[in-house]
């Protein structure tokens, strides 16, 4: 029920995009001035535009199925708040000028509050400041800034997440029946290094695993970067399974890796090969689904933080303040027996 | 000669030898300085890790000593309720360096605020509490009251019926704070690393943007090249067995940095890193080192350039001397010995020639009637018109006093004679300053090379003899020496 109702909103959102898409500038706009950067994605109302309460939405991506779940999360918070609410954003994650720009407009346009999935955490600091400083309320989402410069932040502890991943992989291990006295491995594959997110699931994965994994098992020391591309990944994950004879484990610290490792491990019929990855993509949800296959997938609730972070944001501009700053989201273990209840339910 | 040439040879020697002891002082000095410069930014690297590390110990003392005194604190009042106690501490709490404090209760319930004792239970640090005997610091963790990373750290109250544990908590961030020296800023990485996972929250940035949050050395080896002697193995290795400290070079990112590493004591497993690119902090001594070598290269090249100008002074000097020593200085032209060294030379050739031996006539009584400048004169006159009147290679030389001596080369006997009728008629009359005009004659004997004399010596007697003749026949005439056997013509 509740899902039939986010697909509502999020289609809603869609359309009203549409329909203002074809309205007259003025009518879909702010009032602040419109950038001229080809990137930003200018503000949209998408509820109570008759309202004086004003909640700014910036995003840092339009793409993908993440950022649909989060426009999802927005819009149906947005339903049930009593405020008028822009969203916004850029359209590619590195245009942080871009950003910048869109949380001045919010700031001259007096917002009252300001959702925001900052795309850096150090360059967007003196925007925050620049907020708290006109006592806007400020909630963070999907990812922090290096200053305490905000009322909460709503995001995934992916240190937390990569440790639940390193457990998984563990208990998938012995499960398969690996002897802890004999040598082992697992590999690691991730999109980028620069990325603050995949860097924390690596950690919290090591974290775990220094702590709780036999002295015997140890981590591949090629780590690939696979860019973002599936490809990549795959051939990453080939390149793995043929150079190291005692891997028994592969990690993916995101959608693109955990894509590379599922299509491999069954394009190779590697069912000796225990996978734990993030996200679901239909190859990942092919991989767990088989019995054949040890595997599982993290899920984010990115849903949640935007749906959370909007309430937030509604209790903090009706004054009441949070004792909470950081509210970590949690993630969604899927496996096959998660899998099976969602198809039955 | 030869002695000339050995002391010649002897003097570019001690020359060569000179400008090398002199490259090889500036090039010593150049390493000594690069090796000064080396050692200096050693020594400041050591002292910059230390004083990270002391920071860093301190600062966990001083969360150790302030929790003990809690402890003492909470002991003192073991009859109040919990929540009494932990309101009275909350109140002293020194909020400008610690963000909570409570406690963990005998029966395993947590005091404190909701968001700590939330976290607390998810860290499962209540669990590590009520298993240990002692204190101990936690991992760093993010905070949900604040946002911010923070350490926790786990005292046991002994004398106390109902707390079993007291809890204190510090923001990295103020850890960190205490790091930051200005100096530095932008030019070192500071981290703190977990030896057995090797994950390392970065704590001071050159680039800031990695500033407190976490990372995984394994994650970054691809961007280290470790120089020789040294692996990541290695340097793993010596964490994980506890060694306290250490230091190695390596160039991250393709820039060569120094590394050094120092146990922190009151987190055991957990390391001080501090990461300095070499060009940050060598800059002021390589600078030295560099200038102190182009000072150098300047200073030899100076004395190259002078011990050139005194050769070529000492070479200018030698032309003079030799000149001075080989032309007569009143007619300039050869004096005796250097006309017979220039006609022997000649001689060796082996080409024809004629050796003419003049004579002023009457010099003596022109010298005593007109005086002995005008007689200087008279001798200047002869030897310019001797320039004019023979072929421009042949050799002039004055004998002595009247008496001139000239070399043709590649004469032949009637040439000559042509030559000595265009000189007799070219220094007669002579104009005296006065304007007077004075009749000049002489007489000349000649000798052919090789037939009157095959060496300088015969060659002179030969044209002397001629010479001779003249003047027994009445002077102003010239006259070649006949063949041997031969009259004089």
């Amino acid at each position: 029920m509740k899902l039939q109702k986010k697909t509502a909103g999020f289609l809603s959102v869609f359309a009203a995009a549409l329909w203002l898409g074809c309205m007259p500038a003025s009518a879909t706009t702010t009032e602040p001035a419109q950038t001229e950067d080809p990137g930003i994605v200018p503000y949209t109302c998408i509820s109570n535009p008759e309202k004086e309460t004003c909640i700014y939405v910036i995003l840092k991506n339009y793409h993908g199925n993440y950022w649909k779940s989060v426009i999802e999360g927005v819009t149906d918070a947005a339903e049930e708040i009593d405020a008028a609410v822009y969203l916004g954003g850029i359209d590619n994650e590195t245009d942080i000028d871009g950003q910048i720009a869109l949380m001045d407009q919010a700031i001259d346009a007096g917002a009252d509050g300001i959702l925001l999935a900052p795309a850096n955490s150090t360059s967007l600091i003196e925007s925050c400041q620049r907020a708290k400083k006109e006592d806007i309320a400020l909630v963070l989402i999907d990812s922090t800034i290096n200053s305490s410069d905000y009322d909460c932040c709503y995001m995934t502890d992916n240190m937390e997440a990569g440790s639940i991943a390193a457990k998984e992989m563990l208990s998938m291990l012995k499960e398969a029946g690996n002897d802890p006295d004999e040598a082992l491995e697992v590999g690691i594959l991730l999109s980028s290094d620069t990325s603050q997110a995949m860097v924390n699931r690596v950690s919290g994965f090591l974290e775990y695993w220094a702590s709780d994994a036999p002295e015997q098992w140890d981590i591949a020391e090629d780590i690939f970067l696979n860019g973002g591309d599936v490809k990549t990944a795959q051939a990453d994950a080939a390149k793995l399974l043929d150079t190291h004879s005692q891997l028994k484990g592969l990690f993916g610290c995101n959608n693109t890796s955990t894509i590379g490792i599922s299509s491999t491990l069954l394009a190779q019929e590697r069912t000796d090969i225990a996978m734990v990855g993030f996200d679901l993509a239909d190859e990942t949800r092919a991989l767990i689904q088989d019995p054949n296959y040890p595997g599982v997938s993290l899920l984010q609730k990115q849903n949640e933080m935007a749906y959370q972070g909007m309430h937030a944001l509604e209790s903090l501009i009706n004054g009441n303040a949070s004792t909470q700053k950081y509210f970590d989201t949690g993630v969604i273990l899927i496996d096959q027996d998660y899998l099976m209840e969602h198809e039955v339910s | 000669m030869k002695d000339r040439r050995k002391n010649r040879k002897k003097r570019r020697l001690l020359l060569a030898l000179y400008l090398a002891l002199c490259l090889c002082i500036i090039l010593f000095a150049y390493l000594h300085l690069r090796r000064i410069a080396e050692n200096y930014n050693t020594d400041h690297l050591e002292l910059i890790t230390g004083l990270y590390a002391e920071k860093m110990n301190e600062s966990m003392e001083y969360l150790q000593n302030y929790a003990q005194e809690d402890v003492t604190m909470v002991e003192a009042m073991k009859d109040a309720a919990p929540s009494r106690i932990l309101q009275s501490l909350t109140e002293d709490l020194d909020q400008t360096v610690f963000c909570n404090v409570g406690f963990l209760l005998n029966d395993g319930e947590l005091l404190g605020t909701d968001c700590a004792v939330a976290d607390i239970k998810k860290k499962e640090l209540d669990a590590q509490a009520l298993l240990s005997g002692g204190s101990f610091t936690s991992d760093p963790y993010q905070s949900s009251e604040t946002g911010t990373m923070i350490m926790t750290v786990f005292v046991p109250v002994k004398k106390s019926p109902q707390i079993r544990t007291l809890y204190l908590s510090i923001a990295i961030e103020d850890l960190r704070k205490l790091g930051i020296y200005e100096l530095l800023r932008g030019k070192i990485n500071v981290h703190l690393l977990k030896a057995d996972s090797e994950n390392f929250i970065t704590c001071i940035s050159s680039g800031e943007d990695t500033a407190g949050n976490w990372n995984n050395l394994l994650l970054q080896q691809k961007y280290f090249t470790y120089n020789a002697g040294y692996s990541y193995h290695d340097w793993v290795k010596d964490m994980r067995a506890g060694k306290k400290d250490g230091q190695f070079s390596a160039q991250i990112r393709g820039e060569d940095c120094t590394i050094a590493y120092r146990s922190i004591s009151g987190m055991p497993n957990w390391y001080v890193i501090v990461e300095l690119a070499n060009k940050n902090i060598s800059n002021v001594t390589q600078n030295f080192s560099i200038w102190g070598g182009i000072y150098g290269g300047i200073l030899v090249g100076f004395t190259i350039l002078y011990m050139l100008f005194i050769l070529l002074l000492e070479k200018k000097d030698k032309k003079l001397y030799m000149g001075l020593s080989t032309i007569d200085s009143l007619t300039e032209i050869l004096n005796r010995r250097a006309f017979q060294n220039a006609v022997e030379a000649e001689l060796s050739k082996k080409t024809p020639g004629v050796f003419l031996f003049i004579d002023v006539d009457n010099f003596k009584r022109y010298n005593d009637q007109y005086g002995h400048s005008n007689g200087d004169l008279c001798l200047k006159h002869i030897a310019k018109a001797m320039h004019q009147c023979f072929p421009a290679e042949t050799l002039l030389g004055r004998y002595g006093g009247d008496e001139f001596v000239v070399y043709l080369k590649a004469a032949s006997s009637s040439q000559v004679s042509v030559y000595m009728q265009a000189f007799r008629k070219a220094i007669s009359p002579l104009i005296l300053p006065t304007g007077e005009e004075v009749p000049v004659s002489v007489s000349a004997g000649g000798a052919s090379f090789p037939e009157q004399g095959k060496d300088y010596v015969s060659l002179c007697r030969s044209a002397d003899a001629a010479l001779y003749e003249v003047k027994q026949t009445g002077k102003d005439a010239f006259k070649m020496k006949t063949r041997s056997g031969d009259k004089a013509k």
